[in-house]
């Protein structure tokens, strides 16, 4: 019969000491672990806080994105309504622990404070938080960050790291661009007696006022050989802002003036020539979107189709009739006169033609010191010979302001056209872009002063100076840019705020993260009066 | 058991206590290290992280004394862009904050002017550059510690001398370097930077475990000035 082994003490001791032992290196492991698993929550959350402000800059391009593509005609009226709370259209997907989806919601708010065409955007991103509901190796980094690690805040199922930006939009009127002379292509400027400076129509310190007549907002007189030009781009203020930009990488600078910087996109030494003379600096990163410009479409009865033109026969009777292709010459002359702001009066006709003293005049409505007046030739475009010291071939009188939208080409020959408001904002010509492959050129001639904005996408530019010099007040766009003989542009800083133009983009004009916080309750137990403060 | 056979197992058992002792010497000095390592890279991290949202939201950086081993203390000049705040509800960075907050927050009102830069102002329509807020950084007078400190200039509501520490580095003084920052001030102009970059470094090993050495550790990053940077754009 076998009989069963007694308990040995030695045998009990081993095993005393085998637990022993077994239960330091558990501790040991389980500290390391801890450890382990604190760091790679501390490099998660950083890492999801990271991917947080990418989902919300995500979002905040979407907005502007938004923004942007309601410029399909001429930028009016399409532009979207305020916006709330929408979330980006594709959820950024991507491989991580405790989470596969970066989201992000944003909203848009136009008009913002009373300004038209500015627009706010914020944009929330937020990325689950991997882990359960504790912090890292330091509160800090909560609090730094900001995460949620309570799951019954504001009633979130999940611990987040959320992030908001906050873009605001400027629009970008077809009057100014960000520069006096902007094209998409080439400009080629021919001559070193070309001037381009800038002032401020709206200020009283950077403007000039005519001793005579007493009218402001003027260019600083140009002046013999050209003393006046650039006299508001030096001191005290030093501002340089007669830009001139092309989307192309093509500038011929020739030698001209410039109180401001050049900007090309991907300009050479071989392709950026004849700069010495540019005072500012120049950039060979510059792209700006050119919309084209499409033709107006007025809804029937809101416009007249021809120019009334009022003649008199021998017999001195006067006969009036419209002109749908309006021609005047010897001395003939045609009136129209204006409407409202809210209503402007419109006319169409498909070409207009001035010559041997014909004259074409703006003027206010019918007892009243103002006017707005919308012409739309259709398709034979402009042609004027001028009329004379003075006595332009279109004038326009005091009060109105004028649109043209042009399709064809336009030439302004002589001093052909007399804005006597003296200001670059009440008179913008739009080019109406001509069908792919067919030129269209503008020309502007003379040695009067030009006082308007042209937009012309799609048109070939060209400015030729008189003798004394062709003064262009305002700003000019178009397809390319040529400037011929003594040429002065006097850039009109204020058109960057009017808000009479087209809108053709949109720049940011600030980005910024809302870093803000408040105190909540349920938060993970921090000091509240150290930091749970505004920024 | 004879005499030699008990000697025979104390030589042996002193070797293996000594192998113990000596690996578990080992362990709790590597240990040591990584968990000194990696909080000190935390704090790098944390602090680079809080200096890289208020850079981006900058408008003026200073000042850049030099030479120094240590660009701080520095001040970072925000715009104060609100003139409301919300006192209840979830806050910026927490989940119940939507794209469209409630109450919205009321951007102070924005003025165009030369250049077509937008200011924001305070209720008075003044162009303020005076109506921001100055986020301090500095050392701790015992430099193991930097701490943020916010200071709102203007407007009606006081909130000056709330602060923050960000990092600590027990081990000795940190420095923080901006390596490519021009001048004594980086702010506004025709070329302003429109990145910088910022360097932490400190001595992650901590003395008790090995006095001698003094293994730095640098963390480095570059953080684009958005705000400077959008400023430029709309010039």
């Amino acid at each position: 019969m076998k009989q069963s082994k007694q308990p040995n003490k030695k045998d009990a001791s081993a095993l005393v000491t085998v637990i022993l032992t077994i239960a330091i290196l558990s501790l040991l492991a389980g500290a390391f672990v801890s450890n382990i698993n604190n760091r790679r929550l501390t490099v998660s959350q950083a890492s999801a806080w990271q991917e947080a402000l990418i989902a919300a800059e995500a979002g905040a391009h979407e907005g502007m994105a938004r923004v942007e593509q309601s410029l399909v005609q001429n930028g009016q009226d399409l532009l979207p309504a305020n916006i709330a709370n929408v979330a980006i259209a594709t959820p950024l997907t991507h491989e991580g622990e405790g989470t596969t989806t970066a989201s992000a919601r944003y909203s848009l708010e136009g008009n913002v404070s009373g300004y038209p065409g500015y627009y706010r955007i914020v944009s929330t991103g937020k990325v689950d938080l991997p882990g359960g509901q504790f912090l890292s190796m330091d509160g800090r980094d909560a609090v730094v960050r900001k995460l949620n690690l309570n799951d019954t805040v504001s009633g979130a199922p999940l611990r987040t790291a959320t992030r908001t930006v906050e873009a605001w939009l400027q629009p970008v009127y077809s009057g100014t661009g960000s520069a006096g002379l902007r094209t998409e292509e080439t400009i080629t400027l021919n001559n070193h007696n070309i001037f381009i400076d800038s002032f401020d129509s709206k200020s009283g310190s950077r403007s000039y006022i005519d001793p005579i007549s007493l009218q402001g907002g003027l260019p600083y007189p140009a002046g013999n050989q050209n003393t006046g030009m650039g006299y508001y781009n030096g001191a005290p203020d030093y501002i340089r802002a007669a830009n001139v930009s092309t989307n192309s990488n093509s500038l011929s600078g020739g030698s001209a003036y410039i109180y401001g910087d050049a900007y090309t996109n991907g300009g050479t030494l071989q392709t950026v020539v004849g700069t010495g003379n540019i005072q500012g600096n120049i950039y060979d990163d510059y792209y700006e979107p050119m919309p084209p410009v499409y033709a107006p479409t007025w809804t029937s009865g809101t416009y007249t189709y021809g120019i009334p033109v009022t003649t008199t026969n021998n017999g001195g009777r006067t006969t009036t009739s419209y002109q749908t292709a309006l021609n005047l010459k010897n001395n003939s002359a045609a009136t129209i006169t204006g409407g409202t702001e809210q209503s402007p009066a419109r006319y169409q006709v498909s070409s207009v033609t001035l010559s041997s003293g014909g004259k074409l005049t703006f003027a206010p409505a019918a007892g009243s010191n103002s006017g707005y007046i919308e012409l739309h030739v259709t398709s034979g475009g402009i042609t004027t010979n001028g009329g004379g010291n003075g006595d332009g071939a279109i004038l326009i009188q005091k009060g109105v302001n004028v649109k043209m939208y042009v399709a064809g080409n336009l030439e302004f020959k002589g001093n052909s056209l007399t804005n006597v408001n003296q200001t670059a904002g009440s008179l913008a010509i739009y080019g109406i872009n001509p069908p792919t492959g067919t030129p269209q050129s503008f020309t502007l001639g003379g040695s009067a002063s030009f006082y308007g904005t042209v937009y012309a996408p799609g048109a070939a530019l060209n400015l030729n100076g008189g003798g004394n010099g062709g003064e262009f007040v305002g700003s000019l766009a178009g397809l390319t840019a040529t400037l011929n003989g003594n040429v002065q542009i006097r850039y009109d800083e204020s058109l960057g705020q009017s808000q009479k133009d087209t809108i053709t983009s949109f720049k940011l004009a600030s980005w910024f993260e809302d870093t803000r916080s408040w105190p909540v309750s349920g938060d993970f137990k921090q000091d509240t009066n150290k930091w749970l403060r505004p920024f | 058991m004879t005499l030699v056979e008990l000697m025979i197992a104390l030589v042996i058992v002193g070797f293996v206590l000594l192998a113990a002792f000596s690996s578990s010497t080992a362990l709790q000095r590597g240990f040591g290290y990584t968990t000194a390592w990696s909080e000190g890279r935390a704090n790098q991290t944390r602090l680079l992280d809080s200096l890289a949202v208020d850079l981006r939201n900058a408008t003026k950086i200073a000042p850049f004394p030099s030479p120094s081993p240590s660009f701080l203390p520095i001040t970072l000049t925000i715009p104060k862009r609100y003139t409301a705040y919300r006192s209840t509800g979830a806050a910026a960075g927490e989940p119940g904050t939507t794209g469209s907050p409630t109450p919205v927050p009321t951007p102070s009102t924005i003025i165009s002017r030369t250049g077509s830069n937008i200011k924001y102002t305070d209720v008075n329509k003044q162009i303020i550059e005076a109506s921001t807020i100055d986020v301090y950084y500095a050392l701790s007078a015992d430099k193991t510690k930097i701490t943020r400190t916010v200071t709102r200039i203007g407007g009606s509501v006081s909130s000056a001398g709330a602060s923050r520490d960000v990092a600590t580095f027990p081990n000795d003084s940190p420095t923080v370097r901006f390596p490519n920052a021009k001048g004594p001030t980086v702010k506004f102009s025709s070329n302003s930077p429109t990145s910088i970059i910022t360097s932490i470094t400190n001595t992650q090993d901590p003395d008790y475990l090995d006095p001698d050495r003094t293994t730095k550790a640098t963390l480095e990053d570059t953080v684009f000035l958005r705000q400077l940077s959008t400023q430029l754009s709309t010039q």
